[in-house]
């Protein structure tokens, strides 16, 4: 990273404090967290990896931080599935060897419930909103990418990927555990 | 709408004031929270289990590389990270009416924001000390050591004044910091003008909004450079800037915030350039944050905190 380009991040980072903690503590939930992750984000952002060009740092940072909010959620929710199989597990007195953060990231994946409710959503789903799905959250399309793939608007990409998410949230959301 | 915002900030680049609604989507009900990480929840294991088992769905072609989204990196126990809280630091608020000469003070690690009688506000960083003089004629400040930011009302009949060292900064109606370390004054204007000038000189120096003063005690000589202020006035957040400093001014300046110094013994480590930003917290985990930034380690020595030579990272 360019020295120019880290100084003018520092100073878009400071700048921003209000705004990205506002940010961070309305989708974390908590202004302690919210804190936490504003160091964090700076942690990533000179452990490398900046575009040579940076034209819009300030979305460029609330992109970052929007990433690491998600990062921060998942791995908390992992965090609780595998508290309530632990509570489930001590039932049968299992021993106090700790489970490692990789399995513990696949527990819930691995839990057959999950696995066949997975299915089960992907069964029930229309064959082009399954299409964008993939395109879009496997391989990694922006909506943009999509429609010149497909050869429809941006749009109609939207529309297929808002009825992707809507079937399996709803098809999902109870198999997730009731944890809130 | 949980789906909506979903769909279009994985879809693409957000535009303009899709992250501020966003914020205000979250914050107007806190089940809007629950509701997208459901979304992202079912999203995110949908994903995952298509990857793992790819002859599950249609594959369509294989994106150009440069289109390809970068895939997040591994988790690095952020969970813990949530644990820390900032206990080390205190900010007060307090209210503060001198008669006549009152000396305030803060302890290592302490920030503390006093509100003198004309409404001015001072704001002190770690092991500070100021004597508050307040009469009907002149408002005056001595720093005698550490580190303060000033938020001035102006008033024209009552110039305020700020003695430090063997300079003195007067003011009409600003907001500026002033750092007193090492046998090195800082004045760093943040709004409106300041003049700074030295004891037994003629000529004053007069900075403006961005100048940022730097003058050794004992010389007549100094510099003026532009800075952001945001950063000579960050430690009010809670933050340690440093822009192209050496380790041992980092290793100096983080020293004040704690009990136990922090030093670098071998030169080569002590002349390594740092830029960056650091939440100050415990001592062991601020200095330890430099760890994952630079190829050094950090150990602690009774009474010392030791940078040291460690392995790039």
């Amino acid at each position: 990273m360019t020295d120019a380009v880290l100084g003018v991040l520092m100073s878009e980072y400071l700048a921003m404090r209000e705004v990205l903690l506002r940010f961070l503590t309305a989708r974390l939930g908590d202004p302690a967290t919210a804190d936490d992750i504003y160091q964090e984000l700076f942690m990533r952002l000179r452990s490398g990896g900046l575009p040579a060009d940076l034209t819009n740092p300030r979305g460029y940072l609330f992109r970052m931080a929007y990433n690491l909010a998600n990062e921060f959620a998942r791995a908390r929710r992992r965090q609780d599935a595998r508290d309530a199989l632990w509570t489930d597990a001590t039932t049968h007195k299992v021993g106090a060897e700790a489970v490692s953060e990789d399995a513990a990231a696949d527990d819930l994946l691995d839990s057959k419930e999950r696995l066949a409710a997975v299915m089960r959503a992907l069964e029930g789903l229309p064959p082009k909103s399954r299409d964008v799905f993939v395109m879009c959250r496997v391989k990694g399309l922006s909506h943009r990418d999509i429609a010149d793939v497909m050869g429809i608007s941006t749009k109609t990409v939207e529309k297929h990927m808002t009825a992707a998410l809507k079937h399996l949230t709803l098809n999902l959301r109870s198999t997730e555990g009731e944890r809130h | 709408m949980a789906v909506a915002w979903h769909a279009r900030l994985e879809g693409g680049p957000a535009a303009d004031g899709d992250w501020e609604s966003f914020t205000a989507w979250l914050e107007a009900d806190p089940l809007n929270r629950d509701a997208f990480d459901a979304v992202d929840a079912a999203a995110v294991d949908t994903a995952k289990i298509l990857a793992r088992h790819s002859n599950l769905a249609f594959t369509p072609m294989a994106p150009p590389p440069a289109m390809l989204r970068f895939s997040s990196r591994a988790f690095l126990g952020m969970a813990g990270i949530a644990a820390f809280v900032l206990a080390a630091v205190i900010a007060r608020p307090d209210f503060f009416m001198p008669q006549e000469r009152e000396v305030i003070s803060t302890a290592a690690g302490e920030r503390r924001e006093i509100s003198l009688a004309d409404g001015s506000k001072v704001h002190l960083n770690t092991n500070t000390q100021v004597a508050v003089t307040m009469s009907g004629r002149a408002r005056g400040v001595t720093l005698e050591r550490g580190e303060a930011l000033f938020d001035v009302v102006r008033d024209a009949a009552r110039p305020f004044d700020v003695t430090v060292g063997d300079r003195n900064v007067r003011v009409v109606g600003t907001a500026f910091n002033v750092l007193r370390h090492d046998g090195r004054i800082t004045v760093t204007v943040e709004r409106g003008e300041v003049d700074v000038g030295a004891d037994g000189a003629r000529d004053n120096v007069r900075l403006s909004a961005g100048d940022q003063y730097a003058a050794r005690e004992g010389t007549r000589t100094y510099q003026v450079a532009k800075i952001d202020p945001a950063i000579a006035s960050a430690w009010r957040d809670g933050r340690a800037v440093f822009t192209n400093a050496t380790l041992s001014e980092v290793a100096s300046d983080l020293s004040r915030y704690y009990g136990r110094p922090i030093v670098v013994r071998d030169p080569q480590v002590a002349a390594t350039r740092f830029s960056g930003i650091l939440k100050i917290e415990d001592q062991l985990t601020t200095v330890r944050r430099l760890e994952a930034l630079l190829p050094i380690v950090v150990t602690e020595n009774g009474d010392e905190v030791r940078l040291e030579r460690g392995t790039s990272k």
